[in-house]
Formats: structure tokens, sequence, C-alpha cells
């Protein structure tokens, strides 16, 4: 019943791979800190725009709220998705 | 609210209790090692990681504080849900890796790495003791809030009971059963919240009709009831109708559209002078069968099988008088005779007073047009008056107040007193909200009992997909706080005194099964989350602090049974914050802890990772000023004036609760300019 992860590592600890994911979170990260500043300051500043209908007669508060947690996953996959890629790429080399 | 405690809850929750025990001790055996002990051999599957990681961090506080918070108010709620999901973006792109690569046991590990310094893993030691006993407080008073009304125990059994499970957990197996204790937790969560919100959405909403609770609660007060409340003087913004029997009930005068003036029927709580408590001006009673001489004068009862209601006066030798509803005698009865005590109380409230096209129900909604039509209905909200009324004979009453708001207010940001600055002009209202936010936005990657949890798999690329699984179950759940939330608030269930009951109250009025079965998985919230910051300090204490600041030669058994020893000490400390701060609120706590974490930690953290020029002397100045900055800030706040020392908040030094936006800055200021300044040192 214990699910232990014995397979043997997928991913060798080359300074360039290290490298390579660090500018690759770092990327991600800033892209998720401009929707998140976005999401911040229009919620301090501008409530007019936060009460506009967006999708399905629901506001752009609740859209931009959903859309953050929505992007955060899909970034999550992205970045994993390529660090894995890339350290096929090392391996085969 | 008087709550019946439910059997149900209690055989679900001692189920769930057996189980992770009898897990534990299955476990026991097999953690032999340190490596084992606090960080699970390195060997949990990243799976189950990921679900663990849930579980370690969708607290009590996110659970029922942030559905309690969208039920009292709406959209604000959901701005803690939003801010505590992107903390994890800082810590899957930025923390994860390294932390992985550097560190094998704490936080402090990965700091030191460097330069193997002491100093790091003595200041990082104090920072992860002191953050996570500051996050244990209200996950413990949070779980003896939980226990009084769910199973029926003082706070005080709540809170020894929840921390001699959890020490329990933790000190036979360590990381490895704190592991699947977390997974349970986690899965149990999103599995069970998605059910409630499928049972919300399939309710629809509805405009209550002829239900006792609504023709109590709702502002239709008509003249004729009012008229005596409104030719009496104001109290505060009140009229106060007192009755024939002395019972007095609070009206607040409001404006329908149409411009015709209403009484909206209040709720009270008062605590006359001789230590009495009034609730809606009677004695506060359940209902039962009693002998008449355990009633007190003012109870309202029945004679068995009989429907006229009578109001029992004072004892007279060995007889009592009685009244009937309009005060007048009605005759006396033997003290031991046996009669019905009715039920007195708050009644429940959270009501949708008015649907977009005057429709009486939705019928089932789909996801956004429940959404959509809540914007277009209006609600009834209700607020607590921050002003006592203290009345003529003395007695001080708390008036609870609906507000009739509409559904476009309630799905924006800043309906609630805490983000009430969002809607007023001018930079400065504002600072509070842009503080938290960047709290909970660097927070996540600082917390100490989450960063442990990166030790307890077998490479990046494990620790990567647990964190993508992580988000994925935190994500979701926090999307259904929202549904939760509002389905609380309509759902006609909810105390007013007690925010952080919106979710179990909103599953009771589902059904009785899924009551016990939330209110055991809010329990299960805490023993998990708990367990995570035990593990973590015991972690701290044996790594940095024994060994790496003290330099004490441990023999790998030796750091198991000190760890054990550091976590029942660890729990015992918990046990009595969690008793002593009984009164505090819980929510705010949590934003404090991680403000605190934030401008502890992550200054030193990301200034290691992305400035090569960091010195050892830099990273221990950068959390010790963080740190002590941070929960200076804190201590001189107004809410801390308010809820902790009982003193006027207006007296408050610091000019707004939440420090995170000073004392990050100020954090990552100290690392820079402390490491320049001994660069020079550290080169030579």
């Amino acid at each position: 019943m214990v699910l232990h992860d014995h397979a043997g590592s997928d991913e060798p600890l080359h300074q360039p791979t290290i490298d390579r994911n660090a500018r690759l979170g770092r990327n991600l990260f800033f892209v998720y800190l401009a929707f998140y500043l976005g999401y911040v300051l229009l919620t301090s500043t501008s409530p007019d725009t936060m009460r506009a209908t967006a999708i399905g007669g629901v506001n752009v508060a609740i859209v931009y709220g959903f859309s953050l947690i929505l992007l955060a996953l899909v970034l999550a996959l992205v970045y994993s998705w390529m660090c894995r890629n890339q350290a096929a790429e090392e391996q085969s080399k | 609210m008087i709550y019946e405690p439910s059997f149900m809850a209690v055989a679900v929750f001692s189920a769930f209790v057996a189980f992770t025990l009898g897990l534990s001790f299955y476990f026991a055996g097999k953690t032999k090692s340190a490596q084992s002990y606090f960080a699970a051999g390195g060997q949990i599957h990243w799976f189950v990681n990921g679900v663990a990681f849930a579980g370690d961090y969708l607290s009590a506080a996110s659970f029922l504080g942030i559905c309690g918070m969208i039920a009292f108010y709406g959209y604000d709620g959901f701005l803690y849900s939003i801010g505590y999901l992107a903390g994890w973006v800082v810590a899957l792109f930025v923390v994860a890796e390294p932390l992985k690569r550097l560190g094998k046991f704490t936080f402090a590990d990965a700091l030191a790495a460097k330069f193997n310094s002491p100093g790091i893993k003595l200041a990082a030691g104090i920072s992860t003791l002191v953050v996570s006993l500051f996050y244990l407080i209200p996950q413990m008073v949070g779980a003896g809030a939980l226990v009084r009304p769910l199973l029926g125990f003082g706070h005080a059994t709540g809170v020894c009971l929840v921390g001699a499970v959890v020490v329990l957990i933790v000190v036979t197996a360590g990381m490895v059963s704190t592991t699947y204790v977390q997974f349970l937790k986690g899965s149990l969560l999103v599995v069970f919240s998605t059910i409630l919100t499928v049972a919300i959405l399939n309710r629809g909403l509805n405009v209550p009709e002829n239900d006792p609770a609504t023709a109590e609660s709702s502002l239709i007060a008509t003249f004729a009831e009012t008229d005596k409340a409104a030719s009496k003087p104001q109290t505060g913004p009140y009229y106060v109708a007192e009755n024939d029997l002395g019972e007095r009930q609070y009206y607040r005068p409001s404006k329908l559209p149409d411009g015709r003036d209403i009484y909206l029927r209040c709720q009270t709580i008062s605590l006359a002078k001789d230590g009495r408590k009034l609730v809606n001006g009677r004695r506060q009673t359940r209902s039962e069968k009693l002998k008449l001489s355990l009633l007190q004068p003012g109870d309202h009862f029945r004679f068995e099988g009989k429907p006229e209601t009578y109001v029992l006066g004072k004892p007279q030798s060995a007889s009592w008088e009685y009244y009937n509803s309009v005060g007048k005698p009605a005759g006396k009865v033997d003290g031991d005779q046996v009669v019905d005590l009715l039920a007195s109380d708050l009644f429940p409230v959270g009501t949708v007073v008015k649907l977009p096209g005057e429709e009486k129900s939705t019928g089932p909604l789909g996801p956004l047009s429940f959404l959509s039509t809540v914007e277009q209905s209006t609600m009834l909200l209700w607020a607590e008056d921050k002003t006592k009324i203290t009345e003529a004979d003395g007695s001080v009453t708390t008036v609870y107040y609906p507000k009739p708001t509409k559904g476009t207010d309630i799905l924006m940001p800043g309906n609630s007193p805490t983000f009430a600055g969002l809607r007023q002009e001018g930079f400065l209202p504002k600072l509070n909200f842009l503080s938290l936010m960047l709290a909970l936005f660097l927070g996540t990657a600082s917390l100490p009992h989450i960063l442990i949890r990166y030790y307890t798999v077998k490479d990046q690329a494990a620790a990567r997909k647990s964190t993508v699984v992580g988000i994925a179950s935190i994500g979701f759940f926090y999307v259904l706080t929202l549904y939760i939330g509002l389905g609380a608030m309509t759902s006609g269930a909810i105390d007013v005194t007690n925010s952080n009951m919106a979710a179990p109250l909103l599953a009771k009025s589902i059904s009785e099964l899924l009551f016990a079965i939330i209110s055991a998985i809010a329990f299960t919230t805490v023993l998990g989350t708990v367990a995570g910051l035990i593990v973590a300090a015991s972690g701290a204490i044996v790594h940095d602090l024994v060994t790496g600041f003290f330099r004490v030669e441990l023999t790998d058994h030796e750091k198991v049974r000190v760890g054990k020893f550091g976590a029942l000490v660890v729990g015992i400390i918990a046990i009595v914050l969690g008793i002593v701060f009984e009164k505090m609120n819980v929510t705010f706590l949590v934003g404090w802890a991680f403000s605190v974490a934030a401008s502890a930690n992550m200054p030193s953290l990301a200034m290691l990772l992305f400035w090569k020029g960091t010195t050892r002397q830099g990273i221990i100045a950068g959390i010790l000023v963080g740190m002590i900055s941070s929960l200076t800030w804190v201590l001189l706040s107004a809410d801390a004036y308010k809820d902790v020392y009982g003193l006027p908040p207006d007296q408050a030094i610091m000019p707004f609760s939440q420090p995170g936006i000073v004392t990050i800055p100020l954090g990552f200021a100290t690392v820079i300019l402390v490491s320049l300044m001994t660069r020079g040192k550290a080169t030579s």
C-alpha cells in the first residue's frame, strides 16, 4: 500500500541543466508575477474594471481570480514538461 | 448558537484517528534512521507527496476561515485563496530545485550549504521555530473552537485531544506517518469539498417562503410589530421594543428602495450586570424535557402534550408561578413536574432576499450561472456592530444586524472590514491589502513545514512533479471555496457569531452525514497541518540547533531520539498556547505567520540564489532583522492592541496591521547592505 519511489534518478546534476532550469523557472515566475501584479493593482485602483461583466454574466474580479489559479497550474505544467525535455536532451548528448 | 454534538461526527472522527494512529504504529517499526524519521527516507512517491502538500498547506484557516469569510462578506475571502495559491508559483519556480539540491533535512541546510556556517544554522533554526510556533497557535485555537460545537467537549479538552493525537503521530513514525496523514486529509478534503459544491449547485438559489427562520430573520418586520419599537427613544442607531414579559428586541431602521421606512429585526447577546447572558432577550436554552425546578425564571415551556406556551415566574415556597405569552398570571405548578423546555437561541441566518426576475427558486445551476445569478440577486448579510450598547440597567449588548446587500457588491473586493480600505479614497487605506498580498505571495515558499516536504522525494524531477500535483489540488480546492462560501451565505444555516462554522453548518443544511464527514475532515485538517509543523520544528531543533550550531556529535539513533523529545516539547508548548490564546481570531494570525515567514526567510533565500555577492553575515542579519521587525510590527499593530491586549486600537503605534510591505523589503535591504559591508572580509 505504500507508494515509495524507488526508480533511479532521471536527471543528472549537470551545472548547465541546473542553470537552464533556474533561468526557465525565473522567466515563468516573472510571467506569473506580471499577471498577479495586474490583479493586485486593478483590485486596489480600479474597482469599476473589476465590476464589469466579463464572461457568462460573471464579473472581471471572479474571471481574473479563476484565471490566476488556472495560470499557475498551466505554467507549472509547462515548467515540469520543459525541464524534463532538457534532462532528456542532456542525457542523449 | 447552541450546537447539538453529532454522534456521527464523533464516530467518523474517531475512525479517522484510529486509522491514522494504526498507520503511525505500523510505520514506527520501519523508521529507525534520522533520514527516514525527518525526511521519510526521501522515498515518498511524487504523487503522494503532491497531495500531502495540499494536506500540509490547507490548514483549518484555509478551509474554515476562507469559507466563513466568503459566507459573511463575499469575494474578500477569495482574495486569500488567490494569494495563498500564488505563493506556490514562487515555491515551484524559485525555491524548490535549489532547496532540494542543497539541503538534506531543513531549510537552514540549504541556506548554510555554501558557507557551512553555524551562525546561519542558528538564525534559520530560530526563525523556523518562531514561524512554526506562530503558525501553530491558530491551528490549535481552531481545534479548540471546532471541538466544542462539533463534538461537545470544552476548548481545553479539544486542544489537548488534538495535541495528544498529533504528538503520537509524530513521535511514532515522524515524517512517514505525517506524510500519509496529510495525503489522506488532502484527498478527503478535495473529494468532499467537490461533493459539497455539487450539492450546492444542484440545490440552486432559493428565496425561502414561510420558513420559520426567515419569518423571524427577514427584514419584513411589519409596522404593527415595530410601531412599538419606533415610539421608543433610540438606543444608539436602534429602536428597542420590550414585550409584556420584559424581553427586549432590537430593530435597526432602514429604507426600502421605494422610500418606505422599515425596521430590520436584529439579533442580540446581552450580558446583564448580575452575570446572566441573554440571547435575543431570553436565556439561551436548548429544547429538552426537564423538571420544572431546573428551569429559570423567564424560561419558555410547555406542559407535556399541550400546545400552549408559558413563561416561568419566580418560585414561591414549593410551587412556581407561570404566565401566558402576554404576561398574565396563568397559575402555579409544583417544581417536580416534568415539562418541555423550549429552545431559545440565535436564529440561523443566510438567505436570498431577491432573485433576478422575482423568481422564487432557480433550480439546479451550472458553475458559471450560479455566480452570475448571485451577482444579480440580493442577499441578507449580517454584521456585528462593533460599538456595544450599554443599557439603562447596566447590561451590555452586542448587536448583530442584517444588511440587504446586492450581489454586485458581494462579488467585488472590499465588502469586509478587513479590506474595507479598498473602497476608500487614497493610497494609505489600501496598504494593508497590498501588504497582505505581498506576504501571501512570498510567504508560502518561506514556510518551514512546506519546505521540508521537498526532502521527502528522491530528486528534483520528483520535487517538481509533486509541486504540480500540489498546485492542481490546492488550486482546485480554492476554486471550490468560492462556491462553498456562497453556498453557506445562502443556506439559511449560518451562526451570526461564528464564521468558522459556516462550512460545517452548510453541510448540515444538506445532510447530517455530510455534516459528520465535513466536521471530521475539519479536525483532520488540524491534525495534518499541526503534525507537519511539529516535524519541521523538531527537525530544526536537532539539525540546526543541536548538531548545527552547538556542534554536538549525535549518532543517527540519538538524532531520532532528540527529535522525538523535541516533538514532544513543541507539542506541549502548542497545547499551552492553544489554550492561552483561546479568544484570538484565527484568520489574521495566519496572515501574520505568513508575514513573519516571508520577512525572515525569503530575503536570505532569494538573495543567496540570485546574487553571488551574498555573504554569511548578510544572510544572518537578513533573517534576524526580517524576523524581529515583522514580529515587533505585528505586536504593536492595531489588531494586536484590540484582540491581544484589550487596548484601544487607535493607540497602536503601527499605521496598519500587515507588516509585509515594509519588513520584506527591509529584510532584502539588510541582506544587501550587510553583504556589501562584509564582502571584503569574506573574499580576503
